[in-house]
């Protein structure tokens, strides 16, 4: 326990430090400032080039928390040397199911990312950010707007930030309700008023993205990290988390844990370690299954994974945006698996052949199995069908589909229904749902 | 072109064998031109790639995905496979996941038989599908048009139509509507489709989604024959293939060619040919029976040999009585090089008279001023627009007029030239160009502003600074100035011969080319034949004679006494139907060869029923210069003959015998004796149907020699997917027979092969004294009476023209008249929109509801030219400059 404890001690985190120290006005400005904020951008501003700003967070290893975990650094890197104007664009759109973190961050810690947004537009020279918050946002979007105007009336957005020769204006986008549109280059196309939809790679947004100029991607998480990696370099940044992972990570954790949540940890924690932190599995259950890094990650049941890009990387799955989703022995995962493809199918664009199909295949087919209609080939399908859409052989992102999405789809399916081959098949002899007769027994057993 | 010939930068190796290429060309097009077809629903040569439907995956050695071939580049030392099994499973995969929740309603759907769809699945498909569950289900079909039907249950979501709309027509009426497994094509609940191209994402649709709402149901298409030709409506001249059931025209497509359309046409092209076989159509030779006494004079047939017989009496003696120079020819711009030569023949040679003119609606245009010391004609090709840096469009509205230049236009704007668009109201290219709104009648002026690159800018309602910087981007070159009749019955003495003079001297410093836009399919073979006052053959200087409303004019005064109209319907198109009245009524002896009874042709003592296009073989001229070959499709009623052939009949009866016997020996004939025409050869036009040829080593089953009829596909059994699993996979054979909608957009065509012959452009010098220069009138517009508007006609796509009006699938989209005001105007005269007006000008009066819109500049009024219920000719006076007119309640 004090081992858990010493994981999410005040020495342990700093993302998170401004509102669980502050719960009740963490998001205003005044308590932002009076807690540091605002004092590595001038630091920045002061003391950094742009390039010494991206070689800081080159040697940080800070890697992107939207999902990918691409070095932050390098991203910043790819821009044109000569191409303005440019632009970053803040994924604030947070849709991976089971993801809420960065909504956490927006609603109580706004400044921070917008600190991070105004270092970010100084290191790769942009003079306008654009926020692309998930419509369903309400608090978070109302508390970044407020930040947002409050720190322009501060003079620390807009021209001449704190009195200094950088400008750069911030502007709030709210979207409507679509997972794709977290994917970048669907996200930019909505935000230039278009259907959202993956855009034809290259060119890349670093080259071309918004309007056609070049534009960084960065989730807020990612951005939220840059004011303390400036504040104590990236030696310090370093002492968290892995080598090929440095720092810490916000995970929220869902499903069957006592105390669901987000909690900030040092990349590397085991998994079990994380559940624990969680409050561990109630009631006396057991673990089945857990979903590492969001609905699109394949399933793990080794509790001793680290919790890195690395580890996950090697284990067959993701870290992804960090959603860990907990599943107790009275799970059926063949309803899970039905969730999560009717997800996917609904999120689906519909632009390419694969996953605006196959989603709507594997969901048909799984919809059936769950309701007891199974047929003994439906296994054998599931897989054939998994195979279709990302080849087996290939590595995430090296399927069929536009974009990752149709690969996800098949690449979470593949693993539940290869980890658990027998509860599929006994879906279909029992022509019921073999978790939930179980469950109904011992109910009663218990009710005699 | 064999490979080792080939232009090439690059070498890949496909399917094992090292090749060489262009760099950067896509790897779709660079395979296909091997003879390596890669299926594919979304990828159209003719627009960006989306690299959408995955069905064009190969494997790309080095890359840990496959790629798909429409939006991958070829690069030098690239090794590809499109037949390894990686690429055939990712095929079948792709093809089982589109026909999932596709309907296989094939017995009944339009497209079966030619379908992208059913000829890739048994080409490349897995043959049979492991799909057990209901399928997704939209109501069908819908009406996108009063055109394009739209079975949502069919449709690939390959945005082929979608993309047709944003990227080529800029009409953006149908979209992508809701996500994901329900995303359906479809239009706004209030916008209906009504494209002037919406034809073309029918003809682009790789399934029967999208059906002609004309064409459904009336055939199968392995029981139509096709033929190529080339429209016959407006100066463009698109490539088309007219198809055919027994004797019955049923269907019109686009061919790609290009140098003159890429792969489109206008719904005009493709919907408007069936007036062929429309139930008005002039069966035999009819002649007038003067009635006596108040009765009404009616008409009888005739025997082709005795009316020829009287006619050629009436003709005879009239030019013994009267003089050659009382005898005039109008019309032919509708008819083929051929029959123009025949017409010439008669006329210029056999009577003597120097009056002929092929003008009608445009009357009041002076060509000949662009023809000074040269040829009468464009010096550009349309492809030369898409190398412009600055186009000046001084012309009417080409997407109502030039339908297909329009969206050549566009796609100019879209590689980067800028256009000015000089007109007095606002059109269609002002949505991608910068107006030059010049106030109504100023031509003359803006010319001036323009020409003297704004030293000297007389008052024309343009901005100086507008001018100016207009004037600056004329003096970057490539510029091409394109010119036409942009009001009928409009004339501005002196403003053309300006332009004109500009133009050719930039011409001449090669800085600049210049597009004359002539109206009609053949209004540039009527000029290089000699149908123009003093303008002959190969356009050498002829003595001066009269124009069309010369000619009426001296048809009124006596001086004309016999007069020939060629498919010329001078009530309706003449832009003064006063005159055109007057001169019908004159006492003139008036023959009039037609395929309808129009209302000129009710008016003539003789009427004589023409073959139609589509039932005689000629060429056209389009406005580049460029000759066309037009094909006989269906048989001309039986008692309708070939223009040239009657033609060469009077001249043999007038006695001077010819021994041709078919156009392609008159053909010759222009190629020996029209001086600009030398080399002309029907065989150099080019045959449409030549094989889609790729190199030499092609194998030729590969790209199938088409004979006029398409040849049914032929299909590979396919492996099953049973066949992958013991690991003994058998590849099919990449051999296919693509279907014929596919074919059309391979890239391999070699189009040089229809692209037809642009004649050389050379003339004898000597000045053209078509019409003597004149010094510009300035100032036009001050001689306005007091509270009335300037005239602007103008011509629509769909008009009550004989042809259009009976193309039984036109009706419906032809729009009724109206007259346009500026809001000022209609305010202080206290009109309301929707409301019926009365335009009237010193010569006539119509009534027509009003439109309001900041379109039409304030001190104007805009009409359509000739639509059902009003002809804007009734209210215009040939006589003047332009025509006034009030508007009131
Ligand atoms: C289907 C899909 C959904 C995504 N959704 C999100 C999202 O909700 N939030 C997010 O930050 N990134 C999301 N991403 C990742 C983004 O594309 C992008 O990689 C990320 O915003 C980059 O920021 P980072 O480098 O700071 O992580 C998504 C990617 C895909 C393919
Ligand atoms: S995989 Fe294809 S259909 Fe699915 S979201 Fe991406 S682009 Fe759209
Ligand atoms: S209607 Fe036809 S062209 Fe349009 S998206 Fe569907 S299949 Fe493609
Ligand atoms: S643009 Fe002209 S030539 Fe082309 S299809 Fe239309 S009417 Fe015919
Ligand atoms: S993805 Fe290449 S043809 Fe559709």
């Amino acid at each position: 326990m004090s081992d858990l404890s010493r994981l999410t001690s005040r020495e342990a985190t700093f993302i998170t430090r401004r509102y669980q120290d502050y719960p009740g006005d963490s998001f205003t400005l005044e308590r932002a400032r009076a807690t540091g904020a605002y004092e590595s951008l001038k630091k920045a501003i002061a003391t950094m080039t742009p390039d010494a700003l991206v070689e800081l967070v080159k040697a940080s290893g800070l890697r992107g928390r939207g999902g990918a975990g691409f070095p932050t650094g390098n991203k910043w890197s790819f821009v044109p040397r000569d191409a303005f104007p440019r632009y970053l664009v803040v994924n604030d759109d947070e849709g991976e199911p089971g993801t809420f973190k960065d909504r956490e961050l927006t609603e109580r810690d706004p400044h921070a990312i917008l600190e991070g947004i105004l270092i970010a537009a100084l290191a790769i020279r942009a003079e306008r950010a654009y926020i692309y918050i998930r419509g369903e946002f309400g608090l978070g979007y109302r508390r970044m707007q407020q930040a947002v105007d409050d720190a322009r009336a501060a003079g620390l957005v807009g021209r001449n930030i704190a009195g200094t020769d950088f400008s750069c204006d911030v502007f709030i986008h709210r979207g409507a309700g679509a997972y794709i549109c977290g994917e970048e280059t669907s996200l930019l196309d909505s935000l230039e008023g278009y259907r959202g939809q993956p855009r034809l790679r290259p060119p890349f947004p670093a080259v071309k993205g918004l309007y056609a100029a070049p534009t960084v991607v960065n989730n807020v998480e990612t951005l939220a990290n840059l004011p303390h990696i400036v504040a104590h370099g990236s030696d310090w940044f370093r002492t968290f988390g892995t080598q090929q992972s440095p720092g810490t990570k916000l995970f929220s954790i869902s499903g069957h844990v006592a105390n669901p949540g987000n909690y900030e940890v040092a990349l590397g924690t085991t998994l079990g370690e994380l559940i624990e932190v969680a409050g561990g599995i109630p009631g006396g259950r057991s673990l089945k299954a857990v979903i590492p890094g969001g609905a699109s990650a394949p399933w793990v049941t080794d509790t001793s994974l680290p919790m890195s890009f690395e580890a996950l990387a090697a284990a067959g799955t993701m870290l992804g945006s960090g959603a860990v989703v907990v599943m107790d022995d009275t799970t059926c995962v063949v309803r899970m698996a039905m969730i999560n493809t009717r997800f996917f199918n609904h999120e689906s664009c519909g632009k390419c052949t694969p996953c605006r199909e196959g989603t709507w295949w594997m969901r048909k087919v799984l919809e059936r199995l769950e309701s007891g209609e199974g047929r003994p080939e439906d296994r054998g399908l599931l897989l054939e069908l998994c195979e279709d859409l990302l080849p087996e052989k290939g590595a995430p992102a090296s399927g069929r589909s536009f974009c990752p999405l149709g690969d996800s789809a098949a690449w979470s399916l593949r693993s539940i229904v290869k980890i658990f081959p027998e509860e599929f098949l006994a879906h279909v002899e029992e022509g019921r749902c073999p978790v939930r007769a179980g469950e109904e027994a011992r109910e009663q057993e218990v009710r005699a | 072109m064999p490979p080792e010939t080939r232009d090439t930068g690059i070498r890949l190796t496909i399917n094992g064998t090292e090749l060489p290429a262009e760099n950067g060309h896509l790897l779709i097009d660079v395979a296909e031109s091997y003879g390596v077809f890669v299926p594919r629903f979304c990828y159209h040569p003719g627009m960006d790639s989306v690299a959408a439907c995955r069905m064009c995956l190969v494997e790309v050695e080095g890359s840990r995905k496959l790629l798909p071939a429409c939006a991958t580049p070829v690069t030098d030392g690239m090794v590809v496979h499109t037949d390894s099994t990686p690429a055939i499973e990712a095929q079948r995969s792709v093809l089982e996941l589109l026909l999932i929740n596709h309907p296989l309603d094939c017995p009944i759907c339009d497209r079966g038989g030619e379908c992208p769809l059913q000829d890739q699945a048994l080409n490349f498909g897995p043959g049979r599908s492991r799909y057990r569950e209901q399928k997704r289900h939209f109501k069908k079909p819908i009406a996108l048009s009063e055109l394009v039907m739209l079975d949502r249950e069919r449709c690939v979501l390959c945005w082929r139509c979608v993309r047709f709309c944003r990227e080529v027509s800029g009409d953006k009426e149908i979209e992508l509507l809701d996500r994901g497994s329900l995303s359906q094509i479809n239009r706004g609940p209030a916008e209906p489709f009504d494209s002037y191209f919406s034809g073309n994402t029918i003809q682009i649709c790789p399934v029967g989604a999208l059906t002609s709402k004309p064409y459904r149901f009336l055939s199968r298409p392995w029981d139509l024959l096709s033929t190529a030709t080339t429209c016959s409506f407006c100066a463009v001249g698109c490539p088309l293939s007219v198809e055919r059931r027994g004797d019955e025209v049923l269907r019109a497509q686009a061919l790609p060619n290009d140098a003159v359309n890429s792969f489109w046409n206008c719904d005009k092209g493709r919907y408007g040919h069936r007036y062929v076989s429309h139930a008005d159509r002039l069966l035999a030779p009819l002649v007038r029976r003067r009635a006596t006494m108040g009765e009404a004079d009616t008409f009888e047939d005739m025997p082709w040999r005795d009316v020829l017989d009287a006619v050629a009496d009436k003709l005879t003696s009239t030019i013994a009585e009267h003089g050659p120079a009382s005898v005039g020819f109008i019309g032919g711009s509708h008819a083929t090089n051929e029959d123009l030569f025949a017409a010439i023949l008669l006329f210029r040679d056999v009577v003597g008279t120097p009056n002929v003119d092929f003008r009608t609606f445009d009357a009041a245009f002076d060509y000949g001023a662009f023809g000074k010391g040269g040829v009468v004609g464009s010096s550009s090709q349309f492809e030369d627009l898409d190398k412009a840096h600055t186009i000046l469009w001084f012309g009417p509205d080409p997407k109502e007029e030039l339908p297909v230049l329009y969206l050549r236009l566009r796609h100019a704007v879209k590689q980067g030239a800028s256009l000015l668009v000089a007109h007095p109201r606002r059109i269609s290219l002002c949505e991608f160009g910068t107006h030059l709104a010049y106030t109504p009648g100023r031509e003359a002026e803006l010319v001036r502003g323009l020409v003297t690159a704004g030293a000297e800018i007389p008052d024309c309602g343009v901005d100086r600074e507008l001018i100016r910087s207009a004037g600056h981007a004329l003096a970057q070159q490539p510029v091409v100035v394109a010119v036409g009749q942009q009001s009928p019955g409009r004339s501005c003495p002196g403003a053309w011969d300006e332009l004109a003079t500009w133009a050719r001297s930039l011409e001449k410093s090669g800085r600049a080319t210049v597009l004359l836009c002539v109206p009609n399919a053949n209004s540039q073979g009527a000029l290089d034949m000699g149908i123009y006052p003093g303008l002959d053959r190969g356009h050498r200087p002829a003595p001066p004679g009269l124009g069309t409303l010369e000619m009426l004019r001296a048809a009124v005064d006596g001086r004309i006494r016999f007069l020939w109209l060629m498919g010329a319907d001078i009530l309706s198109d003449v832009p003064d139907a006063a005159l055109a009245e007057a001169a019908l009524s004159s006492g003139a002896y008036v023959v009039v060869s037609e395929l309808f009874p129009t209302a000129t042709a009710l008016s003539a003592d003789v009427i004589l029923p023409a073959a139609a296009f589509a039932e005689k073989e000629g060429s056209y001229t389009n406005l580049e210069r460029r000759i066309q070959k037009t094909n006989p499709v269906v048989s001309a009623p039986s008692g309708a003959r070939a223009d040239w052939h009657v033609l060469l009949d009077i001249s043999a009866r007038l006695g001077t015998p010819r021994v041709w016997t078919s156009s392609k020996e008159i053909a010759a004939e222009i190629a020996r004796s029209v001086p600009t025409h030398q080399g002309f050869d029907w065989e150099l036009l080019g045959d449409p149907w030549a094989p889609v040829a790729g190199p030499a080593d092609v194998p030729p089953e590969l790209w199938h020699a088409a004979g006029e009829n398409p040849p049914l596909p032929q299909y590979q059994a396919s492996p099953t997917p049973d066949d992958l699993g013991n690991g003994s996979l058998r590849l099919p054979d990449r051999r296919l027979t693509t279907s014929w909608p596919l074919r059309w957009e391979l890239r391999a065509v070699d189009a040089t092969r229809r692209r037809g012959w642009v004649w050389p452009g050379k003339a004898a010098a000597g000045p053209n004294p078509a019409t003597a220069p004149s010094t510009p009138r300035l100032n036009v517009y001050e001689d306005a009476p007091p509270g009335a508007l300037f005239l602007l006609a103008g011509r629509a796509i769909y008009d009550n023209g004989a042809m259009v009006s009976r193309s039984p699938d036109l009706g419906v989209v032809t729009p009724a008249p109206f007259v346009e005001l500026h809001p000022d105007e209609a305010a202080s005269r206290r009109l309301v929109a929707g409301s019926e007006v009365t335009v009237s000008s010193p010569k006539g009066s119509v009534r027509v509801p009003l439109r309001i819109s900041t379109d039409t500049p304030p001190g104007a009024a805009a009409v359509p030219f000739d639509q059902p219920g009003m002809s804007a000719n009734v209210l215009l006076d040939s006589s003047e400059p332009a025509t006034y007119v009030t508007v009131a309640p």
